[in-house]
């Protein structure tokens, strides 16, 4: 858990099922000097997560094959410590606090309604992967 | 107080000294670049240190000191002695400040409008140029009718600069001020320098500087010509701006610039982030909280943690990151998040405070000192550590008593001797702590003599006399107590020289002497003495007038005066209510005399002597310990009498009624814890008249201890625990057993402290 803080940029993964939200991540992240890779559900985050290591997973809820929810919940249950810590930012379109309360159980370490604005998604990254702005 | 602003209090306080010292010796030896750029610099960061602290008032004083001195570095204006004092009386409004700012944490009410009074005052001595114009006719364009109206520039400059600004805006809506600022291109020979003026802005949110024209090819530039635009956006004081750009009026644009004009604030980053850290680390608290976990819990417990010192790592608190990773691991091991939580709780607890050293503005001026690599710690923590130690000193002599009383039960035996050893490993360790922590107390003599130069400097100009001041020994270190109460005789020793010892200069020029008289303070160490001398080459004591005044006075008989040599009669100068000024002086203060000073450094185990040969100078010796030794006694009263009795001897002090005392051959005893304890009246003891006692009342006793020996002395009063220096008995009692010493009280009274090794039966 010691490795995170590479002060130049850190590694992200995106997962969403909208192609236009990943790009709209995706896009914000990396000017801001991030390496972003993406998931459209949580099988292929899953996949992402068990060959290569990240810094930070963004999620979020609903998604076909795998939601959010039950991909962090099998992430944290996991057996090999590097990925089951991952630390996991929760996107959702929800804003109640039923929600916010599972993603609390599923493991999420912070949780954000959408839209995002740009400047803000990268404050929060930044703060989670705890990485300079 | 923060961190920040004790660190403010005391760089402000080694600031004032710094400029206080270079502008005395700017004075009496003339100008010189250095010392000028010294002074200049002293109240160039100690503004810039009151800006941190937010002490406007404080600022706008030392901004025009500033400019004062700025001309004088520049040649425009000399260094005369009213410049020298305009600055000296700014420094002592300020350090009035810094010590009220220490004890209430804000400058008084007045502070706003004597501030504006002495910038005024200072600002009067700068020179008037034909074509400057007055601050406030800098001319504002009409701009406050709203956004729509703002110059173009400054919505350009906004735009630009929108990160610079939203990071260090201040929460709430504010009125902002855009200054564009176009020098001429001859600009650098009249002596402007337009960055520099830009960066003395206060509150500055942005900054661009660009070329006015684009720039020629560079083998046809010319370097005196300036081609630059400088714009920024302040949120300072609009007046303190206008003041600022007061010489270029016509080269700037000040422009108010209303909330509106500026991006909404959410998108706060730099301090805003503050808060968000906070809340990522709550939410991982609240995701600790979650009940029954099962499969999860360590993924959960490493990725809390992991996100917390990620957000701590990124709030640059890396200590506090490491400690939630330590817990964390901790956790882990467990299976627990108990440990983890509580230790985010501290965490964020310790974060929402200010850190103590990741302060920018201020720690960063002091790093930049080289000298004086010490460390800051309060007095009070230190005098807890003395005390502390200085317990531990008595808890080792217990130790010592019931070390005795196991070799007597268990004589020989092996307990015995590990106990013994035990015991002789804590007494060194022991003596060694309490030396090193009354080590820390010491400081050097430059603090105590730092003060004169400024003091002899006033004074000799209010008594127009010519006066140089040499010290020497400034490095020499003692104890911090005996320095503090060495300022107060120090001052009077000094005041007498300049006042009674040094003549005017017309007297010395007829005395054949220099017209400046030399006075010297000079600090010295004589084994576990400190020496201080205060000598000045002045007129001297004649024995004739001091037995004159003593006759007068009443002081000694006639006989006893025509008995005295010189030099007693010299010391007569020591005795109460005597004082050799003719006049009664502002500068010598009134009915005080030598007496004071004596009494002053005996209190603290000193002895003062003095030494004076007419028309040639007097030098006053200070003999002094090097630390306080400090006694704690019990003051008790006995026969109308107080006395002292040393508190490592008291074990206790029990009420016991009539009943069980029991008298074997006329003397009383009682039973302590299986111990037959005799009792001694101390009143008896002393040859007192004792006080009639009701039959029933109980017996006030001191249970005392001392060289294995033990007794309770019967007393009537308990009357206080006091610390004081003891002085050994002198002259005539010197010889006397059964005391200590003698101390004096506060009221002047002189206690006898009793040895109770030599009293106890």
């Amino acid at each position: 858990m010691a490795d995170t803080a590479t002060p130049a940029k850190a590694k992200v993964l995106v997962v969403d099922d909208s192609s236009l939200v990943r790009l709209y991540y995706r896009s914000a992240l990396e000017i801001a000097g991030f390496e972003v890779k993406q998931a459209i559900n949580g099988i292929e985050a899953m996949e992402k997560v068990l060959s290569e290591s990240f810094d930070l997973v963004i999620v979020d809820v609903n998604m076909p094959r795998m939601d959010g929810f039950t991909f962090l919940r099998l992430l944290r249950s996991g057996a090999a410590a590097d990925v089951s810590t991952l630390p996991a930012l929760m996107i959702s379109t929800e804003s109640g606090e039923q929600d916010m309360a599972e993603a609390r159980v599923a493991g999420a370490n912070f949780y954000l309604v959408k839209p995002v604005a740009e400047a803000e998604l990268v404050r929060h990254v930044c703060v989670l992967a705890g990485v300079a702005l | 107080m923060s961190a920040l602003e004790d660190q403010f209090v005391a760089e402000a306080r080694e600031l004032i000294r710094q400029a206080t010292d270079n502008l005395i010796a700017l004075e009496r030896d003339g100008m010189s670049p250095e010392r000028i750029d010294s002074v200049f610099r002293a109240f160039h960061t100690l503004k810039g240190s009151a800006g941190v602290v937010e002490l406007p008032a404080m600022s706008i004083v030392l901004h025009a000191a500033e400019d004062l001195l700025d001309s004088v570095r520049h040649g425009t204006l000399g260094a005369g002695a009213e410049i020298v004092d305009a600055a000296l009386t700014c420094l002592d409004q300020v350090s009035h400040w810094v010590d009220t700012f220490e004890a209430a944490g804000a400058l008084p009410s007045r502070a706003g409008e004597d501030s504006r009074v002495m910038a005024q005052r200072l600002r009067s001595f700068l020179p008037r140029r034909g074509d400057e114009q007055p601050a406030a006719s800098v001319p504002d364009l009409p701009n406050d009718a709203g956004q729509g109206l703002l110059p173009e520039w400054v919505s350009q400059l906004i735009a630009a600069e929108r990160d610079a600004i939203t990071s260090r805006m201040p929460e709430g809506p504010m009125t902002a001020t855009a200054i564009s600022y176009e020098p001429f291109a001859g600009c650098f020979y009249n002596g402007d320098d337009p960055v520099h003026l830009m960066q003395q802005v206060p509150g500055l949110l942005a900054f661009q500087i660009e070329p006015r024209e684009p720039f020629v090819p560079l083998a046809d530039i010319d370097p005196y010509a300036c081609n630059l635009r400088l714009r920024a956006i302040s949120i300072g004081n609009r007046d303190e701006i206008a003041a600022l750009f007061r010489l270029v009026p016509d080269q700037t644009q000040i422009i108010s610039v209303p909330p509106e004009a500026f991006p909404a604030a959410e998108v706060h980053v730099g301090s805003g982030n503050k808060s968000l850290i906070c809340k990522v680390i709550e939410a991982q608290c609240e995701l600790l909280r979650v009940p029954d976990r099962a499969d999860e819990l360590a993924g959960c417990i490493g990725a809390v943690a992991r996100v917390a010192e990620n957000a701590l790592r990124h709030g640059e608190r890396l200590d506090l990151a490491d400690t939630v990773g330590r817990a964390g691991a901790l956790a882990l091991a467990q299976q627990d998040a108990g440990p983890l939580l509580s230790a985010l709780e501290r965490a964020l607890a310790a974060f929402a405070s200010p850190p103590s050293t990741a302060v920018n503005g201020v720690s960063q001026a002091a790093s930049e000192r080289p000298a004086d690599r010490v460390l800051r710690v309060g007095e009070a923590k230190i005098e807890a550590l003395v005390n502390l130690a200085g317990e531990l000193v008595v808890a080792r002599n217990a130790l010592s008593y019931s070390l005795r009383q196991v070799e007597r039960k268990l004589d020989g035996s092996e307990v015995a001797r590990s106990i013994q050893r035990d015991r002789d490993a804590i007494d060194r360790l022991v003596t060694e702590l309490h030396g090193s922590v009354l080590q820390l107390r010491m400081v050097p003599v430059a603090q105590l003599f730092g003060s004169f130069p400024r003091l002899v400097r006033d004074v000799a100009r209010q008594l127009d006399k010519k006066v140089a001041l040499a010290t020497s020994g400034e490095a020499t270190e003692v104890d911090k107590t005996i320095m503090d109460r060495l300022f107060e005789p120090m001052v009077h020793l000094v005041r007498n020289a300049l006042d009674h010892g040094v003549e005017n200069p017309g007297q010395r020029r007829a005395a054949g002497k220099s017209e400046a008289a030399k006075i010297s303070i000079a600090a010295s160490r004589s084994g576990d003495r400190l020496l201080v001398e205060v000598a000045d080459d002045g007129r001297g004591i004649d024995p004739a007038v001091v037995r004159r005044k003593a006759f007068e006075r009443q002081i000694l008989p006639p006989d006893e005066l025509a008995g005295l040599t010189d030099e007693a009669a010299v010391d007569l100068v020591f005795s109460a209510g005597f004082s050799t000024a003719s006049i009664v002086s502002d500068i010598s203060g009134r009915g005080f005399g030598m007496d004071v000073v004596r009494t002053a450094i005996e209190q603290i185990g000193g002895r003062v002597s003095l030494e004076s040969k007419v028309g040639a100078g007097t030098t006053v010796r200070l003999d002094l310990p090097m630390t306080i030794a400090m006694s704690r006694i019990m003051v008790v009263e006995a026969g109308g009498q107080s006395f002292g009795i040393a508190m490592e001897a008291v074990s206790e002090t029990v009420r016991v009624p009539p009943d069980r005392v029991s008298t074997i051959k006329n003397n009383d005893g009682f039973v302590l814890r299986d111990r037959v304890v005799p009792i001694i009246s101390l009143a008896e003891l002393m040859k007192l008249p004792g006080r009639k006692r009701d039959a029933a009342e109980p017996r006030l006793l001191v249970v005392t201890e001392a060289a294995g020996k033990i007794a309770a002395f019967e007393i009537d009063a308990v009357r206080d625990r006091l610390d004081v220096v003891l002085k050994p008995m002198q002259g005539l009692l010197s010889g006397a057993r059964g005391y200590a010493g003698t101390t004096l009280l506060g009221n002047g009274q002189v206690l006898l402290v009793l040895d109770m090794k030599e009293i106890l039966p």
